[in-house]
């Protein structure tokens, strides 16, 4: 079974490969089914109702993980080649066409919804990784708010004492126009998704513009400062693309719900409307 | 809001259905080992309510499996009546996990509503505590008598007598056994100590200490000798002249933890460990024998500039300065150094018997560079940085470390969730740890090799399963002292507040919350073994031997 499992894991040709056969048998089937005058759309539909069912499988395996129906990366596994090949059976399905009606519209809407958000889920899932990775220590997404609150605290505390000093205003200005703002919440989201370091480039530029006003007990204070907000950065950097991680979920599983509610009218219609 | 209930108490469960009557305990106390024992040397508990309650009388018929070679026992045993023989043919172990739930109690867990977060069921019944629960079943009750004619036809036996004891090898380093020990004689009584109570006599008594420790150091050399593959050609007349001018030595600290902690959580970092591990040899030192694990850790260093660098590590059974004493027999001068990592047991064997004896039957394969380390053991070689990694965290004591791989990982918690789901709603490992590189070792209990979070525990709560060797804590004889947290070189026990149904902290009759351990059991009871593994969707966790460096990085890519 481990072997099994490592096999299925690892082959990510023999994979397609299966979903392609499994696509194409379905394709003769399907083809024969209309060359012998049956409606292959009622064929179609159905091979799509079942994938449907056994894809939403994984949700179900999820939630009964001490139970020993192999593992939930077998499920995923299965959950992804089959939503390729299901792609298939939709396009045919639809006769390669856009739908005429409204509803028909909503469904095939919903499909391709889900289709691609769960695609760019798959990809995500492979790349973000190995983007946070690379950029060092990782950070649990849960705990991103507390640390950013830390890190505020402390840069505000150090612009305080900057004016309580009494012979300093630069620090404090440049915290009250541009450093709180940056503080107060997740900044740059579009940016380090796009792997730009424009905005913390600027930032740091806006540091050093103010160095030279500074004397030794300014400086230091300004270093820390400037230590906080790299440590900042990086929080964005994660809250980003570990939100990302996040946010396709948001999108996949309610269009999922809303397509089965929908395919369910949908075939209630088919089946009211031309038997 | 909160509610009262009664504390579990060191001597709630006892080894045997029943605590030992004054009458067994006194025949107990006239044996050899036990009859120098003074009960004024005992000033924190009883010696008569040591041997009562940690300890059992235990009767077999002949051919009845005692012991079985590759358990994990805790217990030592002396022979009352009758005799024993015992065998090495190799572990004998089924492989069936016999604490799992069956089907439906794993769907009835799904079904079951949520509890409280670690909400316990009263331990106060009617008033009055419950009374003891039955001894677990054994799983050698499952095993029907052999033909002791027929084994002693087959293998090589040897055999104990009243009152000669058996088991401390064992009991005394956390390992499994080494033997298969059958009762020779119907009506074999024996008496049954626990690590506990032989804990507390030892540290109490100095000369059952010494006679224990005695045993331990004839049989371990031996046994020792006898399971190391170099030493595998050799016959029974060799090995014993090898035992017998061989030494027994150990380095470091058995309890070794805590300045360990000290020095990874403290401003100095990891890669200041090795100042703290005693050395056992000095690179570029003439050899003086040659070195055999026999327990624990040792990190073999070559200086670099003004630091040693790590080269490699040695576990139990491997061989160090075989190379040398291969190359240049008695002049050899050692290439690389050797320190303790925590604590380690060596057996030096004298330059002159290798040569003797060793060197001229060891087949070249064996003699080659590494061949009787690594080769053998599924070991490859590491690159510096993850070296220094896991063995300045000794990380290489793990035998089921979770190890994320944080190129897989995307943070979805599936993990954290179906381990809440095997442990009713509570979570028994965080999603965080030490990394390198892509490898993130998570503070997961790893059952170690060298579990000293085993050595403390007043009442043998925390143990290893018989069969499996994963180390488990049982909630009925917990009494919260935190030792085994204290303990834990790597913060993977944590100490919870119990509560009721309702959600309200258990108080004692004190009115102090009462406390529990608690860490991760491998999902020992379930169908499915680790959730963990079982939940990740993208293949990013694995319980690995950190050892197994193969495996290792295999799966890390």
């Amino acid at each position: 079974m481990a072997r099994l499992n490592a096999l299925v894991k690892r082959s990510v040709l023999l994979n397609t490969a299966l979903a392609g056969a499994a696509f194409t048998l379905f394709f003769v089937e399907s083809r024969r089914y209309d060359a012998a005058l049956g409606d292959a759309r009622f064929f179609d539909g159905w091979v799509l109702v079942a994938c449907l069912a056994v894809m939403m499988q994984l949700a179900l395996r999820k939630r009964v993980v001490i139970l020993p129906f192999g593992r939930v990366r077998g499920w995923l596994l299965l959950h992804y080649y089959l939503g390729l090949a299901m792609v298939g059976v939709f396009l045919v399905h639809t006769g390669f066409r856009f739908p005429e009606s409204s509803l028909n519209w909503m469904l095939w809407s919903l499909f391709v919804l889900v289709a691609v958000s769960g695609l760019l889920g798959w990809l995500f899932s492979i790349f973000i990784p190995q983007r946070l990775e690379a950029r060092g220590e990782r950070i649990v997404f849960d705990r991103i708010p507390m640390f950013r609150h830390q890190l505020a605290d402390e840069a505000e505390t150090l612009a305080l004492e900057s004016v309580k000093d009494g012979r300093t205003e630069s620090i404090a200005r440049l915290y009250a126009e541009t450093l709180g703002h940056f503080f107060a919440a997740p900044r740059n989201r579009l940016a380090h998704l796009q792997g730009s370091t424009a905005p913390i480039m600027r930032m740091r530029g806006e540091i050093a513009l103010v160095e030279r006003y500074l004397d030794e007990a300014g400086k230091v204070r300004l270093a820390k400062i400037r230590d906080l907000v790299e440590a900042k950065n990086e929080l964005d950097f994660h809250y980003a693309n570990e939100g990302l991680l996040k946010l396709w979920l948001f999108v996949h599983v309610p269009a999922t719900y809303a397509m089965l509610v929908v395919a369910t009218v949908h075939v209630i219609l088919a089946y009211v409307f031309t038997v | 809001m909160e509610t009262h209930d009664e504390r579990n108490r060191r001597w709630d469960e006892p080894f045997g259905d029943e605590p030992l009557d004054r009458e067994a305990v006194n025949q107990i106390l006239k044996l050899p080992p036990f009859a120098e024992l003074r009960e004024d040397d005992f000033r924190q508990l009883p010696l008569h309510g040591i041997i009562a309650n940690d300890g059992r009388l235990q009767r077999y018929q002949r051919g009845e499996v005692i012991i079985r070679e590759g358990d994990y026992g805790n217990s030592l045993f002396a022979i009352l009546e009758g005799s024993v023989v015992g065998c090495h043919h190799g572990p004998i172990w089924d492989g069936v996990q016999r604490n799992r739930k069956s089907w439906l109690r794993s769907f009835a867990q799904l079904m079951t509503p949520a509890h409280p977060p670690e909400y316990r069921a009263a331990r106060r019944r009617g008033g009055r505590r419950g009374k003891a629960r039955p001894a677990p079943e054994s799983p050698h009750d499952a095993l029907a008598p052999i033909d002791l004619d027929a084994l002693k036809a087959r293998v090589t036996t040897f055999s104990l007598e009243a009152p000669q004891m058996f088991g401390e090898l064992a009991a005394l380093t956390r390992s499994p056994r080494i033997a298969t020990i059958y009762a020779a004689s119907d009506n074999t009584e024996l008496f049954e100590l626990r690590w506990q109570g032989l804990r507390e006599i030892r540290n109490w008594s100095a000369p059952f200490r010494e006679r224990i420790d005695a045993l331990y150091r004839e049989r371990g050399l031996v046994t020792r000798l006898q399971e190391c593959p170099v030493f595998a050609h050799l016959n029974w007349a060799a090995l014993d002249e090898i035992a017998r001018e061989s030494t027994f030595e150990t380095f470091g600290a058995v309890e070794w933890m805590h300045r360990f902690k000290r020095t990874i959580g403290g401003e100095a970092g990891p890669e200041h460990v090795i100042e703290q591990e005693a050395l056992i040899c000095e690179e570029g030192q003439p050899v003086d024998g040659l070195l055999l694990i026999n327990r624990g850790f040792a990190r073999i260093t070559e200086h670099v500039d003004h630091g040693e660098r790590t080269i490699g590590h040695l576990s139990s059974n491997d061989l160090f300065a075989l190379d040398e004493i291969a190359e240049c027999g008695a002049d050899a001068v050692l290439r690389a150094g050797l320190h303790a990592i925590g604590y380690v047991d060596v057996i030096r064997i004298p330059t002159l018997m290798v040569v003797k004896h060793v060197l001229p039957a060891l087949p070249d394969r064996a003699r080659r560079k590494d061949a009787h380390t690594r080769e053998n053991r599924g070991q490859e070689k590491l690159r510096q940085g993850m070296m220094d990694f896991l063995v300045d965290h000794r990380f290489i004591n793990g035998d089921h470390a979770m190890v994320i791989n944080l190129n897989r990982c995307v943070g979805c918690d599936d993990c954290v969730r179906a381990c809440a789901s095997a442990h009713d709603n509570n979570p028994r490992f965080t999603r965080q740890g030490y990394s390198y590189e892509n490898a993130m070792v998570a503070n997961a209990c790893m059952h170690c090799t060298d579990a000293v979070c085993l050595i403390g525990c007043p009442t043998g709560a925390i143990h290893r399963e018989e069969e499996s060797g994963t180390i488990v804590i049982d909630d009925n004889t917990c009494i919260g002292c935190a030792t085994c947290a204290n303990s834990c070189p790597y913060e993977n026990i944590k100490m919870v507040q119990i509560r009721d149904k309702t959600g309200a902290l258990r108080l004692d009759v004190n009115g102090d919350v009462i406390i529990r351990a608690t860490k991760c059991d491998l999902c020992t009871t379930q169908l499915t073994g680790p959730a963990c593994v079982q939940a990740c969707p993208h293949d990013a966790l694995a319980r690995i031997n950190i050892r197994d460096t193969k495996s290792l990085l295999a799966w890390l890519g």
